[in-house]
C-alpha cells in the first residue's frame, strides 16, 4: 500500500466528523473545503509524526487548530454601525429566506470568541470530551468548561435576538 | 432553559447534518493538489537544468533559425502570390457569414498582414521548408539541439492547443488513457443531463415578468447551475478528435492568444495553462468563439439523443444559449427589479466581510474605510486564482463558488453575475422566444459582466459589456439551458 492509500484509508472513517467541524468553524469566513484540504495535505506531509492510528483523529484537529491558530483566520468583523460609512453599498437588512436553523447556528457560532466556539464545536458537534479538547488546546479541563458554559449563554442571547430578527418582530431597518 | 433546550436541538441537528463535501470529492481535491505540489517542485527542479550558458544557445538558435525562416518566405512569398489570391477569392465566397466574420476578425487580431499571405506559401512547400531547415542546422551544428528544443516545445503544447511558430496546427495524440476519460467524463455529463440531475441543473419555471416595461412571458427551462468548465469543454474536443471530426475541433478550439486581450505580455502562464492544465477543470471555459459554443451545445443535444436512445429523444429539447431574456428572468428571481442575483442584492456582504461576486476589485470598486478595504484584500487572497499561484491577479474563479450564503442564488445557480459574462442570444422586439419570428433579428450580446467587469458592470441589468462580440474572449464564457419538455420529471 503506497503513503497515499494508507493516509487515506486513515482518514475515511473520521471524514464526515472532521468535515463538520471545518464547515461549522470556518463558516462565513472561508470555504470549508480549502481548510480540510490544506489539513491533510500538511497531516500527509507529517504523517510520519504520527504516534499511533488510533490517535489519527487527534492528530488531525490539532493541525486544523494550529492552521487556524496561525494563520488568524477567525471571523472578528463586525457589523457597520454607520451606512454613510459606504457608498456603493445598500444594506436592505432583511433576513435571508431559507435559510435553516443550523445556519442561525453557524452565524451565532461564528459571532464567538474563537475558543468558546471552537470548544463547543468539538464538543457538541464532533463528540469530542472535555479531556480531550483541553489535550488539544493545551489548557485545563476546568478552562474547557468555562468556555464551554460562557459560550453557551452568549450562544443563547444571539439566537434569541436572531430568531427575533428572523419573525421580524424587530424594526431592523 | 427552554433556550438550551432550543440550542441542544440545534446542535443535534448539526451533529445529524449530512455532509457537504463528501470523502471522494475531499479525496480528489487532496490528491489533485499533492500532484500540482509535485508538478511545482519538478519545475522548480527542471529550471537549474536551464542555465544561462543554455538558455544564451537556445535563444541563439531559436532567432537564427527565424532568421533563416523569414528570408526563405521573402524568397517564396512573390511567386506564390498570384495563386493565393484565386484560392482566397474561392474559399470566402460560400461561407456562411458568421465564420467569415469570425475569420476576418482573429485574423487582422492576431495574425499580421505579412504572415497571412506566407501561411499559404509554407503549406503548400513545407517539405522544402523543413528539409532545408534541417540542412542549415546541420550546417551550423545546430542539430545536436534538437531534442532540447523539442523537448521545451512539447512541454509548452501538451495538449496541441497553441500553435507552433510556423502556423501550422498540430492536433493533440491521445494517449489511450486520456480516451478512457473521455469517454467516462462524457457519460457522466449524460447521466446528469439526461435526468436534469439537480446538481448539475436547475429548473426556472415559465412565467410572466416586467422587463424593461414590457410583460414577457418566459417557458420554462432547464439552465446548468454552472458556466460551462474547462473539463467539460476539453471533453467535447477530445470527442471531436476520438471520432475524427477535425475540421470542427479547429472552429472550436479555444483561442489562447485572446488573453493578451487582457493580460498583455503577463499572459503566457494562462495561454499554456488555463486550458490544459488539470488543476483548472472546474473553471469555467473563456476564449471561445459564439460558433465554438454553439458547436458544443449542437454535440452535447446530439450525444444525449443517442445516450437516451430513440424512443426517449423524442422527451428532450436540443441545448442551446439561452435568450437575453431567460436570462435576466433566471437572474432576477423570476423577475424581480433587482441589481444582482442574489437575495441580499449587495456586491458586499457586510456581516460575513465578503464579496458575494467574482468581479474586478482593483480598478473598479470603491474603497471607503479600513475595514472594507481589509476585506477586500482578504477576498483577493481566497477567492481568485490567486489561490493557485502565486502573482495575486485577479482571474475567473471555479464554476461552483459559493461567496456567501447571501451570495448564493435561490435556483442554487452560480456566478450569474461576474466570473465570466455570459453569451445570451439577443432578439430585436421579440421578447422570451427562441424561434425566429418574422421582422426579428437575431444579434448576440453578454449579459452579466466577468471578472474584468466593475461592480456596476455585472449587474442584471446593466448595459451587455461585449454587444455584438462573436470572437474569443478571456472575460466571455456560456452556460447551456434546455426548455421543459413534458415527461421529463424533475
Amino acid at each position: 500500500m503506497t503513503k497515499q492509500e494508507e493516509f487515506l484509508k486513515l482518514y475515511e472513517p473520521v471524514h464526515e466528523r472532521f468535515e463538520r467541524f471545518c464547515r461549522a468553524r470556518v463558516y462565513g469566513n472561508m470555504d470549508f473545503r480549502d481548510l480540510i484540504n490544506e489539513t491533510l495535505l500538511l497531516a500527509f506531509e507529517k504523517m510520519d509524526t504520527l504516534r499511533s492510528k488510533d490517535a489519527f483523529l487527534h492528530f488531525l484537529f490539532g493541525i486544523s487548530i494550529r492552521i487556524l491558530a496561525n494563520s488568524n483566520k477567525k471571523k472578528k468583523e463586525e457589523a457597520f454601525k454607520n451606512e454613510q460609512d459606504f457608498t456603493h453599498l445598500k444594506d436592505v437588512g432583511t433576513s435571508p429566506e431559507n435559510q435553516t436553523d443550523i445556519h442561525f447556528l453557524y452565524q451565532a457560532l461564528s459571532e464567538l470568541p474563537t475558543e468558546q466556539a471552537e470548544s463547543l464545536i468539538l464538543f457538541e458537534i464532533s463528540g469530542f470530551s472535555i479531556k480531550e479538547i483541553a489535550d488539544l488546546h493545551q489548557v485545563s479541563e476546568s478552562a474547557v468548561k468555562q468556555r464551554l458554559k460562557r459560550g453557551r449563554e452568549k450562544l443563547a442571547e444571539i439566537l434569541t435576538y436572531t430568531s427575533s430578527l428572523k419573525t421580524g418582530s424587530m424594526n431592523y431597518e | 432553559m427552554n433556550k438550551q433546550n432550543n440550542i441542544d436541538d440545534l446542535f443535534r441537528q448539526a451533529r445529524e447534518q449530512e455532509p457537504q463535501a463528501s470523502f471522494n470529492e475531499t479525496k480528489n481535491l487532496f490528491l489533485k493538489s499533492l500532484e500540482s505540489q509535485k508538478a511545482n517542485l519538478n519545475d522548480a527542479k527542471k529550471g537549474k537544468v536551464f542555465t544561462f550558458k543554455n538558455s544564451i544557445i537556445m535563444s541563439t538558435i531559436i532567432g537564427f533559425i527565424a532568421l533563416i525562416s523569414t528570408l526563405f518566405f521573402l524568397q517564396y512569398s512573390t511567386k506564390e502570390k498570384g495563386k493565393q489570391k484565386i484560392v482566397t477569392q474561392e474559399n470566402t465566397k460560400n461561407k456562411p457569414e458568421i465564420t467569415k466574420v469570425k475569420e476576418n476578425t482573429i485574423e487582422s487580431q492576431f495574425i499580421p498582414e505579412s504572415k497571412r499571405q506566407k501561411t499559404n506559401t509554407l503549406q503548400l512547400s513545407q517539405i522544402e521548408t523543413e528539409s532545408f531547415l534541417n540542412e542549415v542546422k546541420k550546417e551550423a551544428g545546430l542539430d545536436r539541439y534538437r531534442d532540447q528544443i523539442q523537448e521545451e516545445e512539447n512541454k509548452i503544447y501538451n495538449l496541441g492547443f497553441t500553435s507552433k511558430l510556423d502556423d501550422e496546427y498540430i492536433f493533440p495524440k491521445l494517449t489511450e488513457e486520456e480516451i478512457q476519460k473521455t469517454k467516462k467524463q462524457k457519460k457522466k455529463m449524460l447521466k446528469a443531463l439526461a435526468k436534469m440531475d439537480r446538481d448539475s441543473y436547475s429548473y426556472i419555471p415559465s412565467g410572466s415578468f416586467d422587463y424593461k416595461g414590457k410583460i414577457i412571458s418566459v417557458q420554462g427551462f432547464f439552465m446548468q447551475k454552472t458556466e460551462v468548465s474547462n473539463l467539460e469543454y476539453r471533453t467535447y474536443l477530445f470527442d471531436l478528435l476520438i471520432n475524427e471530426k477535425k475540421d470542427e475541433f479547429l472552429k472550436a478550439k479555444p483561442n489562447q492568444q485572446a488573453w493578451k486581450i487582457a493580460l498583455s505580455d503577463s499572459a503566457q502562464y494562462m495561454i499554456d495553462n488555463y486550458f490544459s492544465n488539470k488543476i483548472y477543470d472546474d473553471y469555467p471555459v473563456n476564449n471561445i468563439s459564439r460558433e465554438g459554443a454553439e458547436l458544443y451545445c449542437q454535440w452535447l443535444s446530439k450525444e444525449l439523443q443517442s445516450y437516451v436512445g430513440e424512443k426517449k429523444a423524442m422527451k428532450y429539447n436540443d441545448l442551446r444559449i439561452p435568450t437575453r431574456e431567460e436570462w435576466v428572468k433566471a437572474a432576477s428571481l423570476e423577475g424581480l427589479n433587482r441589481n444582482y442575483a442574489w437575495k441580499s442584492d449587495t456586491i458586499f456582504d457586510m456581516r460575513f466581510g465578503q464579496f458575494n461576486a467574482n468581479f474586478n476589485l482593483k480598478n473598479h470598486y470603491y474603497v471607503p474605510n479600513k475595514r472594507m478595504k481589509e476585506a477586500v484584500e482578504k477576498s483577493l487572497k481566497y477567492y481568485t486564482l490567486a489561490y493557485h499561484f502565486s502573482n495575486n491577479k485577479n482571474y475567473t474563479h471555479m464554476v461552483n463558488t459559493v461567496y456567501s450564503l447571501n451570495g448564493q442564488h435561490q435556483y442554487g445557480l452560480f456566478n450569474l453575475c461576474g466570473n465570466l459574462s455570459e453569451m445570451v442570444i439577443d432578439w430585436s422586439g421579440g421578447f422570451g422566444n427562441y424561434k425566429k419570428v418574422e421582422s426579428q433579428t437575431k444579434t448576440f450580446g453578454t449579459a452579466g459582466g466577468g471578472w474584468m467587469n466593475s461592480a456596476e458592470e455585472i449587474k442584471i441589468n446593466a448595459p451587455d459589456n461585449h454587444p455584438n462580440v462573436i470572437e474569443a474572449h478571456p472575460n466571455i464564457g456560456f452556460r447551456v439551458i434546455t426548455t421543459h419538455s413534458p415527461g421529463v420529471n424533475y
